[in-house]
């Protein structure tokens, strides 16, 4: 399948970003290429692919199960230079598993799209089809959700 | 710590399309002179360029293919047939690959073939009726029971070709106890499963659940 050839690193990276799993992350996409070419799907574009691989990563992430043996066995190295951080701390695998059941799958999305991806808000609208307007106050909320969290030295 | 950007970042899917070669003429543009000035971006793009790791294989086989054997797959336990006896082929089972060795917690797992050949990476082949030996990585701390467990496609039960392993010391690429063989011609989704201080419970096991490590399989071309 060319697509997979032309875009299957690119998306293993995401993934890695997002789990900081390497195997995780190539099983992830494995997986979602096996699957594509059982449904004959042909809409095969990066930025679709991008969705794909952030909703089954956010998936994972979202089942108790995986959640903590992603978080117990994460490799740091796998998260990749952060360029873009909220109320600056870093958006990494720990925190991620902390938001992924306080916020609602737009938000998800975006959070993941904003913060790990490092996507400008024109850059998330239009990947998503929101308006930028509504990115921003999904965005609002997301830092608002990451505030109350409080910092990464507090106690919990 | 990395160098921060001088600006608004480049996101990550900007560079990949960057580097594949995939930018229109304005995005081009922009990356090129972003990264010119800015470290953090540069060295983002660097990170990208300098990864030169392989994906495994997908399915060789066409939709229609697919279809045909998970049809001919979906009759209960046939597509996995329990090998007898444990030390079938002990002697010649080379060390686990590097690749596959895992940092912290982590557990990992190769198969290895009767004939010595080895399956270490998510999308690796398998050969239609070789025997194949299940060989975990598991920090020596570890103490669990281990079932091995074998999903084909979207087919809820999991086919169990081997016997629980009720207590192994862990270590660098432990064998679990027994063998099975391989006939089906689909890729096949093998999960390596393990509970702390209790049994495996094979009634109670969700695809993909916690404390399980899996590698969807092809098969190999004849
Ligand atoms: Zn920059």
């Amino acid at each position: 399948m060319e697509a997979y050839e032309r875009w299957g690193m690119a998306l293993v990276r995401k993934a890695e970003r997002i789990l900081q799993s390497r195997s995780d992350a190539q099983d992830l996409v494995h997986g979602l290429f096996v699957d594509l070419l059982e449904k004959d799907e042909m809409n095969l574009e990066l930025p679709y692919l991008y969705r794909a691989v952030t909703n089954r990563c956010l998936t994972l992430l979202r089942d108790e199960g995986n959640r903590a043996r992603i978080l117990a066995a994460h490799d740091p190295d796998a998260r990749g230079a952060a360029r873009t951080t909220c109320h600056d701390r870093v958006v990494d695998v720990d925190l991620l598993a902390k938001l992924v059941d306080r916020l609602d799958d737009e938000e998800r999305e975006i959070l993941v799209c904003r913060f790990i991806d490092d996507m400008t808000q024109d850059e998330i609208a239009e990947l998503c089809g929101l308006s930028r307007k509504t990115v921003g106050k999904r965005l609002d909320r997301i830092k608002d959700v990451v505030a109350s969290l409080g910092g990464a030295e507090a106690p919990s | 710590m990395s160098a921060r950007c001088t600006g608004e970042p480049l996101s990550w899917l900007a560079l990949e399309r960057y580097h594949a070669g995939d930018a229109p003429a304005e995005l081009r543009a922009r990356v090129e002179a972003h990264v010119g000035e800015c470290e953090a971006c540069a060295a983002s793009l660097r990170s990208i360029v300098a990864d030169q790791r392989q994906l495994p294989a997908l399915p060789a086989s066409r939709r229609s293919k697919v279809r045909r054997l998970r049809r001919a797959l979906g009759g209960g336990v046939g597509a996995l047939a329990l090998a007898a006896g444990v030390a079938l082929f002990v002697a010649r089972q080379p060390a686990p690959t590097e690749p596959d060795r895992v940092k912290g917690g982590d557990v990992a797992f190769v198969l290895v073939g009767d004939d010595a050949t080895q399956i270490a990476e998510a999308g690796g082949a398998f050969a239609e009726g070789r025997r194949y030996k299940v060989l975990v990585t598991c920090p020596p701390s570890m103490h669990a029971s281990w079932d091995v467990a074998v999903y084909e496609g979207a087919r809820p039960s999991p086919v169990f070709p081997l016997e629980p392993t009720r207590d192994l010391t862990c270590g660098n690429g432990v064998a679990l106890d027994g063998a099975f063989r391989v006939h089906g011609r689909d890729a096949l989704r093998v999960c390596v499963v393990w509970r702390e201080g209790e049994l495996v419970d094979r009634a109670a096991l969700a695809p993909d659940g916690a404390r399980s490590v899996c590698k969807t399989l092809v098969p190999a071309d004849d």
